[in-house]
């Protein structure tokens, strides 16, 4: 999928997350439960109208686990 | 195909510095674009697991490297307990690991490396000092070397986990981006390679590119080391032309020993072919993964016929979900979660355990800060599409007969798999 270089995905940091489920709460447009209640992450780009509703879901965690990364970090993720 | 073994062409149980000299030629004083260039036209790939090529990270390391100098890191940790072929090279063919480190370092700029194994080999610590005492006295222009004893760990050997014990952290994976090559060791770009690329990156130096493309396919060129286990007449380590058949290479270990029905391809990090289709399979990374399964680090298991594959997969899956570094939640829920439904299938039967493990698997894969759980996962999963006529005969009929056979693939007992890091010891296997 070709991705723009402005796009904005979420992005969890797996070891940091603690399974609060608070980021879940704040923003269940993007954001569903696993069924350990850790967050499962809809991989599309963020749309502008949700924008604030991301930020707000990064400033809900209580341990920085959830972010908000622009272009494309993921050129590398196929390796282990 | 035409070559006879390279890594392996001393014969020799260990070849000392005079003897790997005669073979091989001397250490080349090729410097580090040419290395660059020569492994990248070789089409060399990784042989710890991900088949990434090789020429390819070296340059990346060597130019993410241009201010700060690089680390390179080893990989003789072999963490797959199926796998046996890097402690085989360790211990006959030290100075061809030695000349890889050396080369590889001068190609990304590392003035330091450290070569990873797992504790409480002695021999191969032993084996280690023989050859660098050797390369003193013969004032080989070595990089300057560290021998690390890892942690007996599943993740342990991950290339992150070594960067995190490097740094003085406990030997458990971290969060990437930033990825080893792009910050390791001291902050630096590190080079991670398993210790079998070193050394066929060490013979393709010497011999040139061309050399290395006469032997194997042209999409996947050279030898490999491969540990054949399981149901063959002769279990163990050998040298292979990449782009063999399923069929050939079980005949390398001497056939089959007696009927089978399939074969674990690619290790605790692989899947289950039919043995039908493994047979037909082509062994190269790109062959295995068109079949569903995986090259790995080369480890192919033969199950006998009369084995119940669900339960040596229910063993493996119990022993993966334990080598769990319990950091990410998908993982250390996950793995424990399908693992018991998959032990549930395996020894009480019933139709709920498969349609569990289909459920749960998609909330596992590629939900972990390391690959761990990925492999755990396909495994699992392979069992359930290779062995689903035994998936539906446990379900209406409950467990099979090949429960009685003892289990033919190898995990590790508890003492073993015992840990320095936070390690806690399950009370069995
Ligand atoms: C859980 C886990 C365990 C691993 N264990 C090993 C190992 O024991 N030896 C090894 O060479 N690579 C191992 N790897 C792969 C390394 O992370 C790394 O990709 C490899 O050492 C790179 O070398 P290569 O490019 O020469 O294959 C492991 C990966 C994972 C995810
Ligand atoms: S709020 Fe933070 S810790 Fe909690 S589930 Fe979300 S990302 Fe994880
Ligand atoms: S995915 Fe699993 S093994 Fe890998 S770091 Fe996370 S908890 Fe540890």
């Amino acid at each position: 999928m070709p991705r723009r270089q402005r796009d904005r995905t979420l992005r969890v940091d797996p070891i940091k997350c603690e399974g609060h489920a608070l980021c879940i709460e704040a923003f269940p447009e993007m954001i569903t439960r696993d069924p350990w209640n850790y967050p499962v992450l809809n991989p599309l780009p963020i749309p502008d109208h949700l924008l604030r509703h991301a930020e707000h879901a990064v400033k809900v965690c209580p341990v920085l686990a959830l972010r908000i990364v622009t272009g494309d970090r993921d050129r590398d993720r196929e390796r282990k | 195909m035409s070559a006879g073994p390279r890594l392996t062409a001393t014969g020799a149980a260990y070849a000392d510095l005079a003897t790997h000299v005669r073979c091989h030629g001397p250490l080349p004083a090729t410097d580090a674009a040419h290395i660059i260039d020569i492994v990248e036209r070789s089409g060399l790939t990784g042989r710890g697991g991900a088949a990434f090529p090789t020429g390819r990270k070296l340059r990346t390391v060597a130019g993410n490297a241009r201010r700060s100098g690089a680390v390179l890191i080893a990989n003789g940790c072999e963490g797959e307990p199926a796998s046996a072929k890097d402690r085989s090279m360790l211990m006959k063919a030290p100075h061809l690991i030695l000349d890889g480190i050396t080369l590889g370092a001068r190609a990304v700029g590392a003035d330091h490396a450290y070569l990873c194994v797992h504790e409480g080999q002695d021999e191969v610590l032993r084996t280690l000092q023989r050859a660098q005492t050797e390369r003193r006295a013969a004032g080989l222009p070595d990089v300057e070397m560290t021998v690390t004893e890892v942690p007996n760990r599943y993740v342990a050997s991950e290339e992150s986990s070594l960067v995190h014990l490097l740094n003085g952290g406990p030997a458990l994976p971290l969060s990437t981006p930033p990825r080893p090559f792009e910050r390791g060791v001291r902050g630096r770009p590190t080079l991670v390679d398993n210790v079998e690329t070193l050394a066929q990156l060490a013979l393709t130096v010497r011999h040139g590119a061309d050399w290395f493309r006469s032997a194997g396919t042209s999409d996947a060129p050279g030898t490999a080391l491969v540990t054949l286990g399981g149901a063959v007449a002769a279990p163990g380590v050998y040298e292979v032309e990449l782009g063999l058949t399923g069929a050939d290479l079980l005949a390398v270990a001497g056939g089959p020993s007696e009927p089978l029905q399939a074969v674990l391809a690619g290790g605790y990090f692989g899947a289950w072919l039919r043995a039908d289709r493994f047979a037909a399979s082509a062994i190269t990374p790109r062959g295995l993964q068109a079949a569903g399964a995986a090259m790995g680090a080369g480890i192919f298991l033969a199950l006998p016929a009369t084995s119940c594959g669900l339960a040596e997969t229910a063993r493996i899956a119990q022993y993966l979900a334990e080598q769990s570094a319990n950091q990410c939640g998908p993982c250390l829920n996950g793995l424990p979660a399908l693992a018991e439904a998959l032990t549930a299938l395996a020894h009480r039967g019933g139709r709920k355990p498969s349609g569990t493990i289909t459920a749960l698997s998609p909330y596992v894969t590629g939900r972990g800060a390391c690959r761990h759980p990925d492999g755990a996962v396909r495994l699992i999963n392979s069992a359930l599409t290779e062995f689903a006529a035994d998936v539906r005969t446990h379900a209406q009929r409950g467990p099979c007969q090949g429960l009685r056979r003892a289990p033919i693939l190898p995990v590790p007992t508890p003492e073993r798999a015992s840990a320095r890091t936070g390690g806690r010891i399950p009370a069995e296997v």
